[in-house]
């Protein structure tokens, strides 16, 4: 058993100190308390004494000066004893090795997006992997996995996927979710396969509607939106098919649309921006709201409707479920548009629409060449 | 390459040269002792009956150079330790920061008073502190405390020379023995004439990933984390005002708004202290920019201990600062 004899710190003003005169000679026996030399700052000399008895084994001479916690000596057990593997396993021990394979950036980033960092250290054994690497790693190898280990996942942001959002109405999802701070989307599905490894605004598109159910069971994502708004029969089947797997749905809202007092919605409605929910209006589930579409006070919409952009209605409307409306359509005062009825764009309803209805808009346009 | 501590002796001996209105005054200042951190060193020999040891009466000897000012000169104050404050508080409270409004604007009291602040060195409880916050706010006088990244030289001499406002300057005492840092990424702003804000970067182009406002001794920890967060690929921001009040608003808000997550650092005590004022200000302008709330450092509510290790728990050093910015980015 070796024990070391290192420098004491002297003084608070001071890291290191003289050894003035060795008091005991290399290689002779010490006891425990033996004084065995003698240090000196610029203020007061000090008596170093031996902490366990032994063989003194000197490692630095008289005269040399020496920093605060360095060894002085070693004290070994029996006489002649070869002390140069203890002293090499210590040095070892105290010094710091840098093995790193990544930075903290990386480290980082990776844990956001679920990127294995032992994985890719393997593919790129050279160097420090960076952050780019990571970003790069990630596009080729998204498994629609959002691993994100949070000691207070209530405080992330809901991870959204979307659902058949390889289009036009993805995109505009997509948009309305990166401007706020309480959801983020995660990724896309789509049954386009020609879309499918590729991204848009940075998020994957992973595969086809049918994977969300395995997506759910991971642990992938917090809710899911549904971005397919051209047919209606679709967004309702999805979202029904979706609530039989206990798939929970988000409400995505552009910023810039005003939600009033005494809103109430169900869930997986996408209102995009510039809209007006005006106060003590109520929506079902599944809407879609297409740009500065304003719903006024007390109206009532059901579940898995779709208005174009710059529908109107005045207060106190009712309005079914699975109605779609075109562009620009106004809807007068306490009127009841029944369910499954299509509104054309442009269309003034001045009277109550009997469910299952169309509405056909006579248009008289002409259009000539100019004289 | 000069020290921390010889720029404040050539800003001393530059002042004492430039102007016979200049004098120094405090204890053991005179050689050959040169004072307790050897900032006066040379000067008595150099500028024969101009610097004077005086008696162990703080209280006493600000109120000589107090009046001293009053009638045209001057003077520089040495208080040996800041924790020695408390003693010439009435001094500097009720009429230095008082003369020139009680005087209707008919006196000027140009008076510096220096002081060594901090704790890291194992100096105990009453050699330790930095009491500077018990003076940010106080109406009629500055507080200076700059880095090591300034030039403190240049401060100094101005705090002298050219303002006419009672200045308290604050010296972080680990600073002394540090060169000014160099570096291709630093900016100074001007906003209080003659106490620049500095700005060190630790990345050449695009946005900062944190923001991060000090003073004094911070430095010291601050400086060398950004080369070591350079290599994680953080860009980090530090920015130190030199003058603590007036505080340099525009400046802070200016650097405040290019990033989203800020980190204010201080060595004093938590609790009432510039952090507070400073994260107010911060939060009246920026909050819609904000990713997240406002982190703050500071030492704990404490008496700081002398044994190095509890003293180390107790104030803020680069390992709290290093978690604190990491924590901001997760």
């Amino acid at each position: 058993m070796n024990t070391l004899v290192r420098m004491p710190s002297l003084n608070a003003n001071e890291d290191q100190a003289i050894v003035t005169d060795w008091l005991v000679e290399d290689g002779a026996p010490v006891s425990r308390g033996t004084e065995i030399c003698i240090v000196e700052s610029t203020k007061a000399t000090h008596d170093v004494s031996a902490e366990e008895g032994g063989f003194l084994r000197h490692l630095v001479s008289k005269g040399q000066v020496v920093k605060n916690n360095q060894p002085l000596a070693v004290i070994t057990a029996t006489s002649n004893e070869d002390y140069t593997a203890y002293l090499a396993a210590l040095e070892q021990a105290e010094s710091v090795t840098s093995n790193r394979r990544w930075t903290k950036k990386a480290e980082l980033v990776a844990k956001k997006i679920g990127v294995d960092l032992n994985a890719l250290a393997g593919r790129i054994p050279d160097r420090v992997i960076s952050e780019a690497d990571v970003l790069a790693f990630n596009k080729t190898a998204f498994e629609g996995t959002d691993l994100l280990e949070d000691a207070h996942p209530s405080l992330r942001p809901q991870r959204i996927l979307l659902i058949g959002g390889g289009g036009g109405g993805g995109s505009v999802t997509l948009d309305a979710i990166s401007r706020v701070r309480h959801q983020r989307a995660v990724g896309i599905l789509d049954n386009n396969a020609a879309l499918h490894g590729k991204t848009m605004m940075g998020v994957p598109i992973i595969g086809p509607n049918s994977m969300a159910a395995e997506l759910w069971t991971n642990g992938s994502f917090d809710a899911a939106i549904i971005c397919v708004t051209g047919k209606i029969d679709d967004r309702a089947a999805i979202f029904d098919s979706l609530k039989e797997q206990g798939i929970r749905f988000a409400n995505v809202i552009d910023p810039s649309t005003v939600v009033k007092s005494y809103v109430s919605m169900g869930e997986g409605n996408l209102i995009m921006g510039n809209g007006y929910l005006a106060p003590s209006c109520t929506l079902g589930d599944n809407n879609f709201l297409a740009s500065h579409a304003c719903i006024e006070h007390d109206s009532k919409v059901g579940s898995h409707c779709t208005f174009g952009p710059r529908t109107t209605t005045s207060g106190a409307v009712t309005i079914g479920d699975r109605v779609k409306f075109g562009m620009g359509v106004l809807i007068e005062p306490y009127l009841i548009i029944g369910d499954n009825s299509l509104i054309p764009s442009g269309c003034v309803l001045t009277n109550n629409v009997p469910p299952n209805s169309v509405i056909k808009v006579q248009h008289s346009q002409t259009i000539k060449g100019r004289d | 390459m000069a020290s921390y501590l010889m720029g404040l002796q050539s800003g001393l001996a530059e002042s004492l040269a430039a102007s016979e209105k200049v004098l120094v005054l405090g204890e053991d200042l005179v050689d050959p002792y040169g004072g307790a951190f050897k900032v006066t060193k040379g000067l008595s020999t150099r500028f024969p009956g101009r610097v004077f040891n005086t008696p162990i009466c703080e209280g006493g000897f600000t109120g000589v150079a107090v009046g001293m000012a009053l009638r045209g000169y001057r003077p520089v104050v040495e208080i040996m330790f800041g924790d020695f404050l408390t003693l010439c508080t009435d001094q500097i409270v009720n009429h230095m920061a008082k003369f020139p409004s009680m005087f209707n604007g008919q006196v000027k009291v140009p008076l510096v008073i220096r002081t060594p602040m901090g704790g890291g060195r194992g100096y105990g409880a009453t050699h330790s502190q930095s009491l500077e916050k018990m003076f940010l706010g106080l109406p009629g006088i500055k507080v200076v405390a700059p880095s090591h990244v300034h030039t403190v030289s240049e401060i100094l001499q101005h705090a002298i020379l050219v303002d006419d406002d009672p200045v308290l300057f604050i010296e972080n005492k680990v600073l002394y023995p540090l060169d000014q840092p160099d570096s291709v990424y630093m900016e100074q702003s001007d906003e209080i004439p003659g106490y620049p804000t500095v700005a060190f970067r630790n990345f050449s182009s695009g946005k900062p990933d944190v923001t991060v406002f000090a003073y004094g001794g911070m430095s010291r920890e601050i400086v060398p984390l950004l080369e070591k967060l350079h290599n994680d690929e953080l860009n980090v921001t530090a920015v130190f005002p030199s003058c603590l009040w007036p505080i340099p608003e525009e400046t802070l808000v200016r650097y405040g708004a290019q990033c989203d997550r800020l980190l204010i650092c201080e060595e004093g005590s938590v609790g009432f202290n510039w952090g507070s004022e400073i994260s107010a200000l911060l939060y009246d302008k920026l909050w819609r920019n904000l990713n997240a709330p406002i982190a703050r450092l500071a030492a704990s509510s404490q008496v700081i201990p002398a044994a190095r290790h509890l003293e180390a728990e107790v104030l803020v050093n680069t390992e709290k600062i290093e978690k604190a910015i990491w924590e901001l980015m997760s």
